[in-house]
C-alpha cells in the first residue's frame, strides 16, 4: 500500500461531529438488529426514537418477533410470499381472535368419528377450502378387520397422513371367554382400500408377554393415538389367575412407518378397572406423556430404550383423567404443505387436562415449556407441584367433560354463568389466549389475567378424601374474551377450536305437546363452525 | 494498480484485486476500464480507508460472498454473530472508528466488512437493558415518559419470560 498526501483538490477538513451510534442510518441500525435476540430486538425500541423506527420500518424484524410471541416456529419458505404479507396475516389472525363473533355461521373443515354401537368409522368434509383436498367416507369397521371373533378397541383417523388406524382384539373362537387374546392394529390408506403405503406392515400386533400361563388376560379399554410416526397404543387389562382378579396398564408404541416391532414403555397396577385412569398424548416427534398419578415424560428418541426424562406431581389425585393434547387433528387436518408458513412451536403449546375430584371438575391448562426445559436431576426426582405447577399452569373448575379444548396457546372453554339475571344451567363461552404477545396483540380487546387464582377444594371432598385446607392457586398469565351468547345446558354439546376456527357443537331441541304440558325432544345435532 | 483519494486528500495506491473487494470500486473500474486517474472517496477519510485496506489486504484471494447466500439466511434467521480470531482483533477499535468503519464498509459495498462490523456492535448490545444501551453509545431518551410507559407495556411479555 503506498501512500502520499495528494497535492491538489480541497485544502482543509471539514470540522463533523463525532461519528458515533446515531450517525448510522436506518438501514444500517436494522442490519445491526437482525443479528440480536426477540429480547434484545425489544429493548433496542425503547432505546430511541431512531431505533424504534428501525425497528417498526421492517416487515422482517416484526415478524421474528410475531412469530415468537405468538409461539410460532417459521416454516421454510418454498413460494416466495413477501414478509410485508406475511406479518400482516399472522398480526390479522392473532387479532381476529379477539374479537370472535359467536353469530357468524361459516362451515369448512373435516369432521371424523367412530360409532362403537355400530362399530362404524366416518370422514366427513364440512364446506373445506378451495385449495383443501377433501375426503367422505365411511367404513363398516367389521370388514376392514381380516380376522373373525373381533372386536374393535379403538379407532384413529389421520388426515394428514392420509392413515386410519384399527385397533383390535381376537380370541380363539371355541371358547372366547376363556383363552388369551391377541391385538392387532391394522394400518390403511384414508383414500384407497389398501394398506397404507408408508406402513412398514400392512398389521402391527402384540402377544401378551406375561409369566404365569394361567394368567387369562383381556383388554377392556384402549386408546390409540398418533403423532407422525409414532403410534402408541394403552390398554387396560383385567388379569385373571387363581389369585382372582387384577387390574393393571400397559403402555406401547410402534414405529409404524419402520418397522412392526413395539416396545413396551411402561405399565402398571391400577386399583379400578376404570376407563379414566390413566390418558397420554404425544408432546411433538419425540416426547410422550402419561397422565395417570403424576404426569410421566418419556423419551422417544430410541424406541429401543425408551427412558422416563420427569415425573411432575399433580396436587391432587384426579379420577376420571383426559389428556387434551397441545396440536389437535382438526389443525393438522387443514395445514397443507404450499401454504404452511409456520407452525405451531412444541416446546410452547399447551396442554388440557380435565379430571375430577370429589365433586369437583377441574381442567388443568399446563404450558409444555416444562416437559422440555429438563435437566438430569429430573430423572431421578419427582418433582413436587409447588415447583412447576403454580406458575407454569391455569386451573378452573369446570361444568362438564368435553366442554374445554385447546390449540396453540388458545382455550376455548364454556364455563358455568352465575349472576341475578341468568337461569341456572346456562353457560358462556370464553377464549383465553396465553401465547406471552397476546396481551400487546389485543388492541384494548379482552382482560388481562395476570393475578394469580385460588381454587378452594376442601368443600368439594367427600368423606373418602378428606385432606385440610386444599387449595391450588396458579398464576399463568393470559387474556381472556367472553362471548356476550348463552347457551342452556342442553343446547351446546361440545366444543373445538383450531388455528383459526371455532367449532360448536349444538343440539336442537323440540317441544312435543303431551296433554295439557309439553317436553323438549333431541331433533338434531347442528356443528357450527366459526372463523376467527 | 488502482489510486484512490480520501476526503482529506491522501492518496492511496493499492492493488487492483485488493480494492476490488469494494463493489462500488470494482464497478466503477469496469465502467472507466483502465486508468491511472485517481477515484476520489469523499465520505471515507486516510484514518478509515487505511483500515479498510488492512482488512482487504488480509482477505485478499477469498471469494466474495454471494448476493443470495443472505437471502436464504432470511427465513431460518440463525445469524451468528461469531466473528474469525483476525476479524476479532481487526475491529477493537474505538467506537468511533467502529462507526466509521461501518459507514465506509456500506458506502464502499464491503458486505464482509459491515458484517464484521455489524456483528460487534450486535454483541455489545446484547444481554443490556435500554439504558446501558443508551450510555453505552451515548444516546439520549428522546421518548416522553407516555411514549416510554406504552413501549414498556408492549414488550413486558419478552421480559418475563
Amino acid at each position: 500500500m503506498l501512500e502520499s498526501r495528494c497535492h491538489v483538490g480541497r485544502v482543509g477538513y471539514e470540522t463533523k461531529p463525532k461519528t458515533g451510534f446515531l450517525s448510522l442510518a436506518e438501514e444500517l441500525m436494522f442490519y445491526i438488529l437482525r443479528y440480536l435476540s426477540y429480547r434484545d430486538i425489544l429493548r433496542c425500541t425503547s432505546v430511541c426514537k431512531a431505533l424504534r423506527q428501525a425497528y417498526m420500518s421492517s416487515s422482517e424484524l416484526q415478524y421474528t418477533i410475531e412469530l415468537i410471541g405468538q409461539r410460532l416456529i417459521p416454516v421454510p419458505n418454498t413460494n416466495y410470499t413477501p414478509i410485508g404479507n406475511r406479518l400482516k396475516t399472522l398480526k390479522d389472525r392473532s387479532h381476529a381472535w379477539f374479537k370472535f363473533d359467536m353469530y357468524s355461521f361459516v362451515s369448512r373443515g373435516h369432521f371424523s368419528s367412530w360409532d362403537e354401537t355400530d362399530d362404524l368409522a366416518a370422514i366427513i368434509p364440512i364446506l373445506p377450502k378451495p385449495s383443501q383436498r377433501t375426503i367422505e367416507r365411511c367404513w363398516s369397521l367389521e370388514t376392514l378387520r381380516l380376522e373373525p371373533h373381533s372386536v374393535t378397541l379403538d379407532v384413529l383417523i389421520d388426515l394428514a397422513q392420509n392413515l386410519i388406524a384399527v385397533a383390535y382384539c381376537v380370541t380363539s373362537e371355541d371358547n372366547p371367554l376363556e383363552s388369551d387374546e391377541a391385538v392387532f392394529i391394522d394400518l390403511r390408506a384414508l383414500d384407497g382400500d389398501d394398506v397404507h403405503p408408508q406402513a412398514a406392515q400392512r398389521t402391527l400386533f402384540l402377544w401378551e408377554e406375561f409369566e404365569s400361563e394361567s394368567d387369562l388376560i383381556k383388554t377392556t379399554y384402549a386408546k390409540l393415538k398418533c403423532c407422525g410416526r409414532h403410534i402408541a397404543l394403552q390398554r387396560s387389562l383385567a388379569i385373571t389367575n387363581d389369585d382372582g382378579k387384577n387390574y393393571e396398564w400397559d403402555m406401547q408404541i410402534w414405529d409404524w412407518q419402520n418397522s412392526a416391532t413395539r416396545r413396551i414403555v411402561t405399565g402398571g397396577a391400577t386399583p379400578h378397572p376404570s376407563e379414566n385412569q390413566i390418558d397420554f398424548c404425544f408432546l411433538g416427534n419425540d416426547r410422550l406423556l402419561i397422565v395417570a398419578d403424576d404426569l410421566e415424560v418419556f423419551s422417544m428418541e430410541d424406541l429401543k430404550m425408551s427412558r422416563r426424562m420427569a415425573r411432575f406431581k399433580l396436587p391432587l389425585p384426579l379420577q376420571c383423567i383426559q389428556c387434551h393434547p397441545p396440536m389437535d387433528n382438526i389443525e393438522q387436518m387443514q395445514t397443507q404443505p404450499q401454504t404452511v408458513r409456520y407452525t405451531p412451536d412444541p416446546k410452547h403449546q399447551l396442554l388440557c387436562l380435565t379430571g375430577s375430584y370429589g365433586t369437583a371438575s377441574l381442567v388443568f391448562i399446563i404450558s409444555t415449556r416444562i416437559f422440555f426445559d429438563l435437566d438430569e436431576v429430573a430423572e431421578t426426582i419427582t418433582i413436587p407441584w409447588i415447583h412447576w405447577g403454580p406458575s407454569n399452569t391455569r386451573v378452573f373448575r369446570y361444568p362438564y367433560q368435553g366442554k374445554v379444548h385447546v390449540s396453540g396457546n388458545r382455550v376455548l372453554q364454556a364455563f358455568t354463568i352465575s349472576g341475578p339475571d341468568t337461569r341456572p344451567g346456562e353457560y358462556g363461552v370464553r377464549l383465553m389466549d396465553f401465547s406471552p404477545i397476546a396481551g400487546t396483540n389485543r388492541q384494548g380487546l379482552g382482560r388481562v389475567v395476570k393475578e394469580s387464582s385460588t381454587i378452594e377444594m376442601s368443600s368439594v371432598m367427600d368423606d373418602t378424601v378428606k385432606e385440610e385446607n386444599l387449595t391450588i392457586t396458579t398464576s399463568l398469565p393470559y387474556v381472556e374474551v367472553v362471548s356476550k351468547r348463552k347457551f342452556s345446558v342442553r343446547e351446546l354439546l361440545d366444543t373445538w377450536l383450531d388455528k383459526d376456527r371455532i367449532y360448536l357443537l349444538n343440539a336442537n331441541w323440540k317441544h312435543v305437546a303431551a296433554g295439557s304440558t309439553s317436553y323438549p325432544t333431541w331433533e338434531s345435532n347442528r356443528l357450527e363452525v366459526i372463523d376467527v | 494498480m488502482v489510486h484512490l483519494v480520501t476526503s482529506d486528500n491522501v492518496e492511496f495506491v493499492v492493488d487492483k484485486e485488493v480494492v476490488e473487494r469494494s463493489v462500488l470500486i470494482k464497478n466503477m473500474l469496469e465502467d472507466v476500464g483502465e486508468t491511472d486517474q485517481s477515484i476520489p472517496l469523499a465520505n471515507v477519510s486516510s484514518a478509515v480507508l487505511r483500515k479498510v485496506i488492512e482488512y482487504c489486504e488480509h482477505h485478499r484471494g477469498e471469494p466474495l460472498p454471494s448476493a443470495d447466500a443472505d437471502q436464504n439466511q432470511d427465513e431460518t434467521r440463525k445469524r451468528t454473530t461469531d466473528i474469525s480470531e483476525w476479524d476479532q482483533k481487526f475491529i477493537t477499535v474505538d467506537q468511533e472508528m467502529l462507526f466509521e468503519i461501518i459507514l465506509a464498509a456500506n458506502y464502499l459495498d464491503i458486505k464482509s466488512l459491515l458484517d464484521v462490523g455489524c456483528k460487534t456492535v450486535a454483541n455489545m448490545i446484547k444481554g443490556k437493558t435500554p439504558d446501558e444501551i443508551r450510555r453505552l453509545f451515548n444516546i439520549v431518551n428522546d421518548f416522553t415518559p407516555e411514549e416510554e410507559a406504552q413501549i414498556k407495556k408492549e414488550n413486558e411479555w419478552a421480559e418475563d419470560r
